[in-house]
């Protein structure tokens, strides 16, 4: 005969295992959704419309402290935001790879460009492009020239630009460089010839 | 019960016009200044059992003493690598190894530690090793000769004039008052062997020198009242009599033949100003002109990381202060945004300049990469300004009293000025042999002030950042920043 206190050990150890059997089963099941998710190719955005083109970019050299004019391959839709934020990404780009001409933070992209009575601009850049990029006058100058002189290169109607950063008004870049005004792109011009 | 009302008025108001009174004629802070051949400094004076007392670490703080936690009654303060112990109630100190007598009992005061002022002699020249020069009466001591003299020349013409010669820049504030006019040197350690000097002359009676409560004083005596004007190095100051009033048309009718005075003729007769003197302070003016010094960054705001242990809000205080000195050596005085490690905003920074109404901004910034300062005027880029008729690059745009500024471009009426002083300082730099360069810039808050703004950007490779602590580095570029200052100033002065 087997002792009571033994029988009830015994149950409760076997709905302990199936218990734990069952958790474990739910959990493989949840990681094998995930990287099916991951592994979907599916667009889950519109992909960047438009024809492969050349494109004017004007790119920030730290070392020589310098703006060049480079020309780069990239797809541009058709709609004028849209050639705005990709025109602007293929900037970004250049800084992000390495080595980098002009050092920027991890994670800086553009989220979003406005476009407002067909000549002024509204970027909104992730947070990372003002929290994590360096501050100084001279490289913060930089970085907004070479934005706005490539938006002017591919966009000539735009005559104002305003940067805000993940959806808000940011004071400066990162300490120096105003980002509340709205910037007129005939002055940037100016600004650029000193960086020649 | 009305009557009763009545009387606590009349009380009351007895009571607020006493207050008024007694704060009127109450005397002012009593104040002792030292001058080094660094720096000048005031400090407050406190009157304890009948005698003058001093705070110690006023006295010898700003010469970069520290003063170790007290242990029991004892306090030692530490000055490079001399030592000085005080004991509370004791009148002796041992100072490097002497005993040297105080003159009365040291005082302990809510972790203060006071000493008496007559002390302030023997614990300087001791602790220092150099030679000090105590003047009691005027409160006023001065370390390592630290001295301006002057000269003093009178000028009999139609118009008598006094012409003082210092031995270097001041800026004095002047006070007018009936026929006397006084000079007061807050910061300036004047010294003169003359105390009253009398002339032969009618208009200009006597030169008086004085010293008194930390402060040196030149009265000019009169028959009438004075124009006082300093010249624009500073080192001149010109005393004149005021211009024979213009004749009323009255006058003008009795005069045969009756002359009707051209646009290119005065009615009123003007000697010549010499025209290096462009008139700074004149009449009843004190001096309002100073150069606001704006230390970038501070408290969380850490500026640009310049090295591991170096940040940019650190770096620019310890710039800012040299070039402060810098100014004030050259007689033009100058005030600190921030003196220590504090958050001020950039709005905070362009009102309290624009509040007080600075004569010139100077930003200081530090940055990577490079190996020059960089030297930025503002750059006007919003498109407010773009839309505003009345501003083309380059040409000055005016302002009236009271007229509405935009806050983003508030500096448009000043851009030339800026460019001006700008190029000043980057002929300076480049005069030392300093590499430099002149930029534009988009920045808060230069384009927020209503003054000539510049920003000042040393730079550095992050490798080398440790050059940007060089003393020799920061105060080659101090200098050559306040020199361009001086010069850009008196070329404002001179357009004006």
């Amino acid at each position: 005969m087997i002792p009571r206190h033994f029988q009830i050990a015994i149950t409760l150890l076997l709905v302990g295992i199936l218990v734990s059997g069952i958790f474990i089963i739910k959990i493989t099941h949840k990681e094998q959704a995930k990287t099916e998710i991951a592994a979907d190719e599916r667009p889950v955005a519109p992909p960047v419309g438009g024809k492969q083109e050349r494109i004017q970019i004007l790119v920030a050299y730290d070392e020589d402290r310098a703006l060049r004019w480079r020309e780069v391959t990239v797809f541009m839709p058709e709609e004028r935001s849209l050639r705005a934020k990709e025109a602007l990404r293929a900037v970004l780009a250049q800084y992000l790879q390495s080595p980098s001409p002009h050092l920027m933070g991890k994670g800086t992209d553009i989220k979003n460009v406005y476009l407002i009575n067909h000549d002024t601009l509204v970027v909104d850049t992730t947070s990372q492009f003002a929290d994590n990029h360096p501050s100084g006058i001279l490289p913060e100058e930089m970085t907004i020239t070479s934005l706005i002189e490539t938006l002017s290169a591919n966009l000539p109607e735009i005559a104002r630009v305003k940067f805000i950063v993940d959806g808000t008004d940011r004071e400066t870049l990162a300490g120096h460089v105003d980002l509340m005004s709205f910037y007129d792109v005939s002055s940037v011009h100016e600004l650029a010839k000193e960086f020649e | 019960m009305r009557w009763s009302k009545k009387r606590a008025s009349i009380l009351t108001a007895f009571v607020l016009i006493s207050c008024v009174l007694l704060l009127s004629v109450a005397d002012p802070a009593k104040q002792f200044t030292i001058y080094t051949l660094q720096t000048t400094y005031s400090i407050e004076v406190t009157e304890r059992q009948g005698q003058m007392y001093i705070g110690l670490m006023d006295l010898l703080g700003p010469l970069g003493a520290t003063l170790a936690p007290s242990q029991g009654n004892n306090w030692t303060v530490q000055l490079n690598k001399a030592e000085a112990r005080f004991t509370e109630g004791k009148d002796a100190a041992k100072i490097r190894g002497s005993t040297i007598d105080l003159g009365g009992g040291v005082l302990a005061e809510n972790n203060r530690v006071l000493v008496p002022l007559s002390a302030s002699f023997s614990i300087l020249s001791s602790l220092l090793h150099k030679n000090v020069d105590f003047h009691p009466a005027g409160r006023r001591i001065f370390v390592e000769n630290a001295s301006v003299r002057f000269t003093s020349e009178l000028k009999k013409a139609e118009r008598s004039s006094l012409v003082l010669s210092f031995s270097q820049p001041v800026n004095p504030s002047i006070h007018q008052e009936g026929n006397k006019s006084q000079l007061l040197f807050k910061r300036e350690p004047l010294i003169s062997d003359l105390v009253n000097q009398p002339f032969d002359d009618k208009a200009i009676r006597s030169l008086n020198f004085s010293e008194e409560n930390g402060m040196a004083a030149l009265t000019i005596t009169g028959d009438t009242a004075l124009n006082v004007s300093v010249g624009s190095d500073g080192r001149t100051i010109l005393v004149q009599t005021l211009p024979t009033p213009a004749p009323t048309t009255a006058d003008l009718n009795k005069q045969v033949p009756v002359v009707q005075p051209s646009p290119e003729t005065s009615v009123t007769p003007q000697s010549p100003q010499p025209a290096e003197m462009p008139a700074q302070n004149q009449g009843h003016s004190s001096p309002v002109y100073f150069v606001m010094i704006d230390p970038s960054h501070g408290g969380s705001d850490r500026g640009a990381f310049l090295s591991d242990k170096l940040d940019e809000k650190d770096l620019t205080l310890a710039m800012a202060r040299k070039l402060k000195a810098e100014l004030q050596d050259r007689g033009i005085a100058a005030r600190l945004l921030r003196d220590s490690d504090v958050n001020l905003s950039l709005e905070q920074r362009a009102e309290l300049t624009n509040a007080q109404h600075a004569g010139m901004y100077i930003a200081i910034h530090a940055g990577v990469p490079g190996q020059e300062v960089r030297v930025y005027t503002p750059a006007l880029t919003s498109s407010s300004l773009a839309s505003s008729s009345s501003f083309s690059p380059g040409v000055q745009s005016t302002t009236k009293p009271g007229q509405f500024l935009p806050w983003e471009t508030a500096q448009s009426a000043f851009l030339n000025q800026s460019q001006t002083v700008a190029l000043a300082v980057t002929g300076e730099l480049q005069k030392r042999d300093v590499r430099s360069i002149s930029l534009t810039a988009p920045m808060r808050p230069l384009n927020n002030i209503v003054a000539p703004a510049i920003a000042v950007e040393l730079s550095a490779d992050r490798l080398n950042s440790q050059d940007l602590l060089n003393p020799r580095v920061q105060s080659q570029v101090a200098a050559s920043v306040a020199t361009g200052i001086a010069h850009a100033r008196a070329q404002i002065e001179a357009a004006k």
